[in-house]
């Protein structure tokens, strides 16, 4: 009886010792998986293969050329990518107004009120007729107030 | 000569990056644990490691700090440095107060022997190295970082408390402006001492609250169940865990304190002795308050524990079920109220407006919700996770389940939860699974593994449970 419950407990015991060395080889091996790493620390997603670490460069480079309280819409190639960049546009731009193209797909109109106008993706067919544009990483910011010279 | 100052100014740029990075970090955790500081003395928890201790202390310090931080909002006052410090000041004092009163206590319980600890400590440093490299390298952010959770802290921290006119914005409602409050406020303090948020080094703190939660399951179990159990179970739990947060992206997002805080108490719980006095439920009432600040299902697992907590007493026959019960929901309740009362003073809405209206519930992808969580729930880790305590439990522990109750009822009652949740999708309720599911079960997967890690090693109706048979399982 004493025997049995000894080589229960150590089977229980043993069990879950292969749980633990399951679950650590798999935890150690995903970078090993995932492929290349990019090793740059240049935003919080580098290595996720979402997409964010595009849209995250892309945004913190405009946030340069956007002043402190003016105004700025997004505009990407669908309106998924457009919603995930302007919420992550109202964090990396905080002292700036999002005024939103499209929110959860739907158009908004109040981006059309926006001083500056971020595009992802180079999407050149929404360039404003002679408005001053610079070209970023993954995109372009251009200032309506601005006329080209 | 270019080039050289290209250099320095680079250089310039990492240490800058590397001061901002220490400095959020010690704001984080550093006064979180000054304040909690009286957790980590209290008599208790004399018996726990330091390292248990300290984590402790970290998360009633952060309980502790959002508290005072979001009083202040709901008042109108701006977020003071000295206000903090002084409560610094205070609770460094109450510290010293409770060391000279308590100095001639009793210490606990002998710690681990030396196989426990080495071998736990091994399998502990590979988890931990494994799981930091993921989160350092950006491997397991959640998008919800950078959405909304850390969105919430960088203006929080420009407008030197809770923005309340920002979450009132018509195009903001993605914020979640019903959400509690601790992780963003909890970031938002870290960031207005680092100037400005580093937003990289937030998703180790995800890494920081599963290796507390580890620390403290292991500390707790060692001194019930003997360190190899406790080593075998603490470490089931944290690889487990760890790969599951890294696998469904939640780096940086609140489903770290979250399991950190359902943890701790469902381990206080578990081991309660069903002949002695409940004298840690304190511990569990108040990382429950903890769970309930932190996110809305926080409050339905709480529920669920205090449930299964009660059941279990019931079965048990032990005094003063009601009472007990009462005492270990109240101060999670007196936060709900709390931040119900904040939400209805500054024109919160108290639901999500971007989710489904409640108790309109659709049938038609009753088939396809099954599948998708079926498949979820019996792939890889999460397979392992289910797997390995229901294996042993069956082989070792099948008449000690009334021990399991807390921990199986909140298991099963999360999972219930998630299903009945997917039933109010409008349409094709996929994505929303996809999205959510692995985040929901993380509290599920925690508490199927303490309750019934608990369950198979120990012995029903003993003080100081299992401690016999944690030792002999394993000769």
């Amino acid at each position: 009886m004493v025997v049995g419950k000894i080589s229960r407990g150590r089977i229980a015991i043993t069990v879950w010792w292969v749980g633990v060395v399951i679950s650590t080889v798999t935890l150690l091996s995903r970078p090993h998986r995932h492929g290349e790493i990019d090793l740059s620390l240049r935003s919080p997603f580098d290595n996720t293969g979402s997409g964010h670490a595009e849209q995250w460069l892309f945004l913190t480079e405009a946030a340069r050329h956007v002043p402190r309280g003016a105004s700025f819409t997004v505009l990407a190639p669908d309106r998924d990518t457009e919603m995930s960049l302007y919420m992550m546009a109202v964090g990396l731009l905080p002292e700036a107004l999002p005024l939103p193209s499209s929110y959860f797909g739907q158009p908004t109109g109040a981006g059309d009120n926006a001083r500056f106008v971020l595009e992802f993706d180079d999407r050149r067919d929404m360039q404003p007729q002679k408005t001053c544009a610079t070209t970023i990483t993954g995109g372009r910011v251009t200032d309506r107030w601005v006329s080209e010279p | 000569m270019r080039h050289h100052d290209h250099r320095r100014s680079r250089h310039g740029q990492v240490g800058v990056r590397a001061v901002t990075i220490v400095s959020f970090l010690a704001a984080v955790l550093g006064v979180s644990v000054v304040l909690g500081l009286p957790v980590a003395v209290h008599p208790t928890l004399r018996h726990l490691s330091l390292l248990a201790r300290l984590s402790l202390a970290w998360a009633a310090g952060s309980l502790i700090l959002t508290t005072i931080l979001t009083a202040l909002s709901a008042i109108g006052l701006e977020w003071a440095l000295w206000f903090v410090l002084l409560a610094c000041v205070g609770a460094i004092a109450i510290t010293s107060w409770m060391i000279r009163e308590t100095r001639s206590a009793k210490s606990g319980p002998p710690h681990a022997t030396r196989f426990g600890l080495s071998l736990w400590t091994l399998c502990f440093t590979l988890i931990a190295g494994g799981g930091l490299y993921a989160y350092v390298i950006g491997m397991a952010t959640s998008a919800d970082l950078s959405y909304f959770w850390g969105v919430k802290a960088v203006h929080f921290a420009l407008e030197r408390g809770i923005d309340f006119e920002l979450l009132q914005q018509p195009y903001m409602i993605h914020l979640h402006p019903n959400y509690p409050p601790l992780w963003p406020v909890l970031l938002a303090w870290g960031a207005i001492v680092a100037q400005p948020m580093p937003w990289i080094a937030i998703p180790s703190l995800t890494w920081v609250c599963l290796t507390a939660a580890a620390a403290v399951i292991f500390s707790v179990l060692e001194t019930r169940l003997g360190p190899h159990v406790a080593a075998a179970v603490s470490c089931l739990w944290y690889a487990v865990l760890s790969t599951t947060m890294v696998s469904s992206f939640s780096g940086g997002n609140a489903d770290g304190p979250l399991v950190f805080f359902l943890s701790v108490a469902l381990v206080v719980i578990l081991t309660e002795a069903e002949d002695e006095s409940r004298h840690l439920r304190w511990l569990a009432a108040v990382a429950l308050a903890g769970a309930v600040f932190t996110k809305s299902e926080g409050a339905v697992a709480a529920a669920l524990i205090v449930a299964g907590t009660a059941a279990r007493d019931l079965v048990w026959r032990r005094p003063g079920v009601l009472r007990q019960t009462v005492s270990l929901i109240a101060p999670a309740a007196a936060t709900a109220v709390f931040w119900f009362v904040v939400r209805i003073a500054h024109g919160l809405p108290l639901t999500d407006p971007i989710r489904e209206t409640v108790f309109h519930f659709s049938f038609d992808h009753v088939g396809l919700i099954m599948r998708v969580c079926i498949r979820f729930l019996t792939t890889g880790v999460v397979a392992v996770g289910w797997l390995a305590p229901l294996i042993s439990v069956v082989v070792a522990g099948r008449n000690r389940m009334t021990r399991a109750l807390p921990g199986v009822v909140t298991a099963l009652g999360i999972l219930v939860f998630a299903f009945v949740y997917y039933l109010h999708a409008v349409g094709d309720p996929l994505e929303l699974v996809v999205w959510t599911f692995p985040r929901l079960i993380q509290p599920a997967l925690s508490a199927w593994i303490l309750s019934l890690g608990v369950a198979s090693f120990s012995v029903a109706g003993r003080r100081n449970p299992g401690t016999v048979l944690g030792r002999d399982a394993i000769q």
